[in-house]
């Protein structure tokens, strides 16, 4: 699957442009500031329908305007051409149009069109925060599983209705036992498919990092990540009763499965304690590949892979290194960013490979070479 | 809007703080009172001030009476052993337009909802149980809206009653009728293939 031209208006610093896309490799190269991740941004944000890197959508309508459109020619792995446009107005709902029909709701778009981006935020994101582990996984899961993103939606509203009822619990002096289990019991079978189905992905995609991970960093180091869960060793509503007490004080739910999270080994020790700097990079880097490794092998179209940035301060053998991998294994389409503006092309011409390098020297001055 | 009439002006602010009336159709009514010849201002400020004041909720199903029981709950003709459960008043208006049912009703007044300050105390639940324990009552047929609130507003009541002593049932949810398959949402469609009905003639 790839994206053959994207048009770009009013989304963040770009008024109004079209790209010609090359199928395999986009190289875009400029300053910083100049507009290469919200480039890269918005190749994802048309895949998935939303922005990798800010949440809020009318954020990312340029400033001053009301309005911002993408638009994406998509050719699916049958060649089957498909014409996606994303349109986010100042107060008033996103609209997404498949073949100039709008989509009655927005999930129906996600899963459709595959994506990983690997953005430098990602390291600190991953590292410090479980909520952006969490959302590594959902992000991962509801790109090939409908179902899932139904479950979480639905946990996720009773979680907030339990939450709200404790806090009501507090402020009215009062408790109903009967009611609080009555919705705990409604999360149970969300849970517990949403359990299921992160194991699944975890089993998955850990024997597929350990290799990644051990392939491009060369590295003698054992890395691996483990799913934890309070799910694993008792059931949802045994863990809830068990926290009943501590709920009330605190108002809000203590255990179940919005609080999983992923562990990251290395040397059997707390990666974060353990590693260099290198080695962290290398390690998300692994990640976000097998990421992208697991969608591709569920998911009937080939994800677009979108690198922003992730050549920073690498030398040049390192970065031959791995764009080498990129190119000789079984990856689809592919955008990397860069501030340097000949490091990655004097690999790519070495490697005698074809692709579309795009200058942003700034949104309104674009030049488009074809190799 | 600015009004050049500060008398226009109130009655345009009173009357668009209905629901489903904006401000446009508002000024429409409003004018329409003033030029209108027979009274008719006088005569709905009137009926509006005796509804406000006379209107009762039936002792029994809560729903909206002139009496202290409702012409529904003192119709000799209905099936006194069947309650459908409906959240709101519209929705009981709404099944007797269908003149499918032929049972009695209880309105709840809402669903459980904590997010909204919505609790088993703000609704006509207990009054429900109470009347499951007095009566003799062979089915509850809960036709509450097939959200994640309403769901749970069923699950609770079937908590709090003897489900030896009656059947409960909810309304089927599935594909609308005269709607086509390919249109159904996959929720929708998916529920309706899952909960099928053996096919028989004349239904």
């Amino acid at each position: 699957m790839h994206i053959s031209s994207l048009s770009l208006t009013n989304y963040k610093n770009y008024t109004s442009q079209v790209y010609d896309l090359h199928n395999k490799l986009n190289l875009v190269v400029g300053l910083n500031g100049a507009g290469k991740t919200n480039l890269l941004d918005a190749v994802y944000y048309t895949c998935i329908g939303k922005s990798y890197l800010s949440t809020t959508d009318r954020y990312n309508i340029r400033k001053g305007e009301n309005f911002l459109r993408l638009e994406g020619i998509f050719y699916n792995n049958d060649q089957e051409k498909n014409n996606i446009a994303i349109t986010v107005e100042k107060d008033k709902k996103k609209t997404i149009k498949s073949d100039g029909k709008n989509y009655k709701r927005i999930s129906e778009h996600v899963g459709n069109y595959p994506c990983v981006m690997i953005s430098p935020t990602d390291v600190h994101g991953l590292l410090d925060a479980s909520e952006e582990r969490r959302k590594f996984i959902d992000q991962s899961i509801t790109q090939y599983d409908k179902d899932y993103l139904r479950q979480l939606l639905e946990y996720n509203k009773l979680l907030k209705q339990r939450n709200a009822l404790l806090k009501l619990f507090a402020e009215q002096k009062s408790y109903n036992k009967l009611l609080i289990n009555t919705i705990s019991e409604k999360m149970e079978r969300p849970a517990q498919k949403i359990h299921e189905a992160r194991k699944t992905f975890v089993d998955r995609i850990s024997s597929q990092f350990s290799a990644t991970y051990k392939h491009i960093s060369e590295d003698k180091e054992q890395a691996r990540i483990e799913y934890k869960s309070s799910l694993h060793d008792t059931p949802f509503l045994q863990s809830l009763s068990e926290s009943n007490n501590r709920d009330r004080i605190l108002q809000r739910t203590t255990k179940g499965i919005h609080k999983d999270d992923l562990k990251f080994i290395m040397n059997d020790d707390q990666l974060k304690v353990y590693a260099s700097q290198g080695q962290l990079k290398s390690f998300i880097m692994a990640l976000k590949l097998s990421q992208y490794k697991i969608i591709q092998s569920v998911h009937k179209n080939t994800p677009i892979l979108l690198l922003d940035d992730i050549f920073d301060k690498l030398d040049q053998e390192r970065v031959k290194f791995i764009i080498d991998i990129l190119l000789k294994e079984d990856y689809g389409q592919i955008f990397i960013s860069d501030t340097n503006l000949y490091r990655v092309e004097n690999i790519l011409q070495i490697l005698e490979t074809n692709y579309h390098k795009f200058v942003i020297e700034s949104t309104e001055s674009i030049s488009l070479e074809k190799h | 809007m600015n009004l050049s009439s500060k008398l226009l002006q109130d009655t345009v602010n009173a009357l668009s703080s209905l629901p489903s009336i904006g401000k446009k159709s508002a000024l429409r009514l409003a004018l329409h009172l003033i030029d209108d010849e027979t009274n008719k201002a006088k005569k709905i400020a009137n009926v509006l001030g005796i509804l406000k004041e006379q209107i009762k909720y039936c002792v029994h199903c809560h729903n909206i009476s002139d009496l202290d029981e409702c012409e529904i709950c003192i119709n000799p003709v209905r099936n006194r052993k069947v309650l459908c459960i409906v959240e709101s008043i519209r929705d009981v208006i709404a099944i007797e337009e269908t003149q499918e049912f032929s049972g009695l009703y209880h309105v709840l007044g809402g669903v459980i909802s904590p997010m909204d300050g919505i609790g088993p105390d703000q609704l006509n639940i207990d009054q429900l149980v109470q009347r499951v324990k007095e009566q003799e009552i062979d089915e509850l047929i809960m036709a509450l809206s097939p959200t994640i609130e309403g769901e749970t507003t069923i699950y609770y009541i079937t908590k709090l009653i003897d489900l030896d002593k009656l059947k409960v049932t909810t309304i089927a949810r599935g594909v609308a009728f005269g709607g086509e398959l390919e249109y159904a949402d996959e929720v929708t469609l998916g529920r309706s293939i899952r909960s099928r009905l053996p096919y028989s003639v004349g239904h």
